[in-house]
């Protein structure tokens, strides 16, 4: 399986992660060198991966967290306006 | 001693070494002495406390403390204080927090090389790593600036560094320890666990941090025994397996010959031991990588600067997005990978989480046949800080603790020898919620030897 | 060419708290007060799975005619948007709860493919100054319900809206409030052979059947000019009142999807199943043919009745009390029901049966009837006090309306003597006056036959 440098770009655009051009090339290779090492599970028997933990028991839950006060959510946020997080205006429409 | 005593001497000798180590992030003074004068004012008090009480910890940085940084190492969440507490940390409200211990970023990697505020400095040579990534808490133990810490364990990342510095590491079951609060990198793998300096000291602690808790659904509805109870000296009967191909091909020969040599030991305390096989060494790391790595592409997809975290100002969202996103070389390089890995060309993950039923299956075999499985903690002991290790090669570090993270068994790390100076860790796993057949094993194993009592001489 | 037209629908549940957390999930609260660690997405916080939610899910599933998997999972839905804390969504994409059912509708039948639960998102304000959020309905519990491509015309749509939101209200899983977002909807439609668009942004039911009258006619002109129609995601405006092609930004084209790691497959067994059932109140149709059947209603108003489980429950109640149902129907369909659409509440059964009573008693006029209901309806007052105080009731005994008859005949020789020379309307004229002076209290149909009577009985003097 071959990736191809615009495999790569259009994987950091999925994750929204910065990609130089010149680390393009690298990039590619170490994600090459990888995806060549999982080859060798190819060869393990396959069959339905089922789901690792058991259903759930639908029994009364805890108490949960208890709800943050509007001036603690937008101390975390880095800005904020009229009560609300802000960031750049979105451009797409709604 | 009083709580606060026993304090302010953990936290002189953290904050005095500190420079030469640096396996804290933050050091979090005000709060462990606030909570060491409370207990000792319960004790004032004769209110019953648990043994736990008033001994101080350092915390692994990707676990939440309220009021505390809590950074992952990393410069997204560099100034990041949470809101709440994790339940493992909840649980020990009463060891004063002496720090957050430094780590790899995010907890990808083996070395704590990747820390966004410098790499740990193994307590035995300071030029050498601790491994990762729990590095600082297995490193301040081994120095001596905490008596305890918890740690995390993803693809073992408690037990290399618990080997790397000659303490002891235990990654319980998988479900054992609630989750909540945990910062994940992979959810399906990730456990809280302890480094200590003793087997005796891991009981406490686990008994302390492990149970069911309804605020993370996955944790396991299991009872928690008398761990403490555990602790025999006696191996007469018990069955070890000693993986061949594993020990064939170890590629130090020095940590190879020491488990070999710990196996007699076993034996002459009237344990029995056998050969098995262990032929999964390379499908075991390949799953792990698909696994863990499209786990942490999605548990590190909230890093988008928006609430919380560090926000890159720009006049535009996607620019916003991409200049928030300031993760190391090693965090990008295993999103990228994970990201690919969800992604419709390739159907990694499904195929990591097939060949990781195959192989825990095949575990599960094993111990049909056998009651524990010894092996090395880790193919490498501490190498160069300076060292170059190539990707792949930095992932071999985990190629024997991988096993137990991909079928959920507990895992126990524990010093059984000393090569060039340097500590040499073995690995001891167990079935699943069999935490006490590794206690009574590990505490045989420390009274009759005393590697675990040794001292690194770098720092005094 | 027939449209064929599906439709997916997403309903918040009406459960007190949050899907994944216990956030309160009321909706008008101040922004960012109704928020915890888990629904901000905060670093290391875990989901834990409401279980009223899966209740009322389950509820949905079973009014809509689905078959509900026992076991079913949730998936992580990965895009990058300010409205998404986690980077993700918490949805069911592989296993959902209910796939495959069929429901009856006033139009006919209608497809459903399936059924599942998600988290909703932030809602987001869009201003000059940047896009701001507010996370108060991030977490929000929805049931998404994907109809089949079956309906055949915006009407058909249209209409299944309605029903939908009926039973939905009725089952008491929805409070369906468009305006509050409760309940939205997105549409789409193709032409024979064309390309599938998706319409977005309908803001109401009214909006859906615009939207797709003018998608169609969209469609049928560009087939008309030759041109393939592009499956494409399409935004309704309102104020052009045309579809736009919405911009790629914010509809991410590829999702990436993870099993999710933090949650159990949820197992829905036959005990969880049956106690949902149970919860289910008798739906508008079976209980509009039992009330024709059992009430002897003629079926439009029995139809009329049902329309919400409110007014059909105090017809129940008033019919129990011995009130006649034809006169309760008609009550509360006509009087009550123009209160209710001006603004009033709805009054205690009790208190309608009473006033029933009391009208067909003769004890108070329709006229005074009318009053009385417009204060119960205003202020909640009960019959009898409104009757006190405003002295409303009827006079309808012999003896008080004979002497009333008399005073007046003798305060009104004048008419009176018209009366006896044979001008008929002079009664009317004497009826008024009698009317006057027992402020409009006495009983219309017996004053006039007594006041006639004792008109008779005066000598005649010519």
């Amino acid at each position: 399986m071959k990736i191809t440098p615009e495999q790569v770009k259009h994987t950091a655009a999925m994750a929204k992660l910065p990609l130089a051009d010149d680390e393009l090339a690298e990039m590619a290779g170490q994600l090459q060198e990888f995806l060549d090492y999982v080859n060798i599970l190819k060869k393990l028997p396959s069959g339905a991966a089922s789901p690792p933990l058991a259903p759930g028991d639908p029994s009364p839950q805890g108490q949960g967290e208890a709800c943050l006060s509007q001036e603690e959510v937008l101390a975390l946020a880095p800005d904020s306006s009229q009560g609300m997080v802000r960031v750049p205006r979105v451009i797409a429409d709604e | 001693m009083t709580a606060t005593e026993l304090t302010e001497y953990y936290l002189e000798r953290s904050e005095r070494l500190q420079p030469t180590i640096n396996g804290y992030i933050s050091l979090t003074r005000d709060k462990a002495l606030a909570t060491a004068c409370h207990v000792d004012s319960l004790r004032r008090q004769n209110r019953e406390l648990s043994p736990l009480a008033g001994i101080p910890m350092a915390v692994k940085d990707n676990i939440a403390v309220r009021g505390a940084a809590t950074t992952c190492a990393s410069k997204v969440l560099a100034d990041y204080i949470s809101p709440y507490d994790a339940t493992a940390v909840e649980k020990l409200a009463h060891c004063p927090l002496l720090g957050k211990a430094n780590m790899d970023e995010f907890a990808m990697g083996s070395s704590s090389l990747t820390s966004a505020f410098g790499p740990v400095a193994n307590p035995w040579d300071s030029k050498r790593s601790p491994g990762g990534s729990s590095g600082g808490s297995a490193a301040l133990v081994a120095a001596g600036c905490a008596p305890f810490s918890l740690g995390t364990d993803t693809g073992g990342s408690i037990r290399q560094p618990a080997a790397f510095c000659g303490v002891t590491g235990f990654k319980p079951s998988y479900g054992r320890v609630s989750r909540r609060g945990l910062l994940p990198l992979a959810p399906s793998l990730d456990q809280i666990g302890t480094l200590t300096r003793s087997v005796e000291d891991a009981a406490l602690v686990l008994q302390e941090i492990c149970g069911y808790d309804p605020g993370d659904p996955a944790s396991a509805r299991q009872d928690v025994p008398d761990f403490s109870a555990c602790l025999v000296d006696d191996v007469s009967g018990l069955v070890l397996g000693l993986p061949r191909e594993i020990l064939e091909s170890c590629p130090d020969s020095s940590t190879s010959e020491a488990v070999e040599a710990a196996a007699r030991k076993f034996a002459q305390a009237g344990a029995k031991v056998s050969w098995v096989s262990m032929p999964y060494t390379d499908e075991s790391l390949a799953a792990y990588m698909l696994i863990a790595t499209a786990e942490a592409a999605s548990s590190l997809a909230r890093y988008d600067g928006v609430a919380y975290g560090y926000r890159h100002s720009s006049s535009t969202l996607e620019e916003m997005y991409t200049g928030s996103r300031i993760f190391g070389a090693e965090v990008r390089r295993r999103l990228m990978l994970g990201t690919y890995n969800l992604g419709p060309d390739c159907s990694g993950y499904e195929l990591g989480q097939q060949a990781r039923k195959h192989i825990s299956r095949h575990l599960e075999e094993l111990f049909s046949q056998v009651d524990l499985l010894l092996l090395p903690a880790a193919p490498y002991i501490a190498f160069p800080l300076e060292e170059e290790l190539d990707p792949l090669a930095m992932y071999y570090n985990d190629v024997y603790s991988i096993p137990a993270n991909l079928a959920g068994l507990p895992a126990l790390a524990l010093p059984c020898g000393e090569s060039r100076g340097l500590p040499i860790g073995m690995q001891m796993m167990a079935p699943r919620f069999r935490e006490d057949v590794l206690l009574r094993a590990g505490y045989t194993w420390q009274c009759r030897s005393d590697w675990h009592l040794r001292r690194p001489r770098e720092v005094e | 060419m027939n449209p064929t037209i599906g439709l997916e629908v997403h309903v918040q549940l009406q459960t007190g708290k949050k899907l994944f957390c216990s956030c309160p999930s009321d909706f008008a609260a101040p922004p960012n007060t109704r928020v915890c660690p888990v629904c901000l997405g905060l670093p290391g916080t875990l989901p834990v799975l409401n279980q009223e939610a899966v209740i009322l899910a389950l509820r949905a599933a079973l009014v809509l005619g689905c078959t509900i998997n026992t076991l079913s999972s949730f998936d992580r839905k990965h895009y990058f948007y300010p409205d998404l804390p986690k980077g993700y969504q918490i949805t069911q994409q592989r296993q959902p709860l209910a796939l495959g059912g069929e429901v009856e509708t006033p139009l006919g039948t209608v497809d459903i493919n399936r059924l599942h639960l998600e988290e909703d998102a932030a809602k987001l304000v869009h201003t000059a100054e940047g896009t701001l959020i507010d996370y108060n309905r991030s977490g929000i519990a929805l049931v998404e319900i994907v109809t089949a491509p079956c309906l055949t015309s915006p009407g058909a749509a249209k209409s299944f809206l309605q029903f939908l939101r009926q039973v939905l209200l009725y089952a008491g899983i929805s409070d369906c409030k468009l305006e509050e977002g409760s309940l939205r909807c997105d549409a789409n439609i193709s032409l024979q052979g064309g390309g599938r668009t998706e319409i977005k942004n309908l803001n109401s039911f009214k909006a859906v059947e615009r939207a797709l009258d003018y998608e169609i006619q969209r469609q049928r002109r560009a087939i008309a000019r030759g041109e393939k129609v592009r499956p494409e995601t399409l935004r309704w405006d309102e104020a052009q009142a045309k579809t736009v092609p919405m911009r790629a930004k914010g509809i991410a084209a590829e999702y990436l999807y993870l099993p999710e790691p933090d949650l159990p497959p949820l197992y829905a067994d036959a005990a969880l199943v049956e106690k949902a059932r149970m919860g289910l109140p008798e739906l508008p149709r079976s209980r509009a043919a039992r009330f024709v059947r059992q009430y002897g209603l003629p079926p439009e108003r029995a139809e009329l009745l049902v329309a919400t489980r409110e007014m059909a429950d105090c017809f129940e109640e008033i019919a129990a009390k011995g009130a006649t149902p034809l006169a309760a129907a008609n009550l509360l369909l006509g009087e009550v029901s123009r209160l209710l659409n001006a603004g009033g509440e709805l009054p205690a059964a009790g208190q309608l049966a009473r006033l029933l009573a009391l009208q067909e008693a003769g004890s108070i006029s329709v006229k005074a009837a009318k009053e009385v209901l417009a204060r119960m309806s205003a202020r909640g007052e009960s019959v009898d006090n409104i009757l006190k105080q405003e002295n409303f009731f009827q006079i309808s005994d012999t003896e008080t309306l004979a002497e009333l008859a008399q005073k007046v005949i003798a305060a009104n020789p004048g008419a009176t003597a018209d009366y006896l020379k044979g001008k008929t309307k002079a009664l009317g004229y004497l009826m008024g006056a009698a009317m006057k002076a027992s402020q409009g209290r006495a009983n219309p149909e017996s004053l006039k036959k007594i006041l006639a009577q004792k008109l008779a009985e005066r000598p005649k003097k010519y």
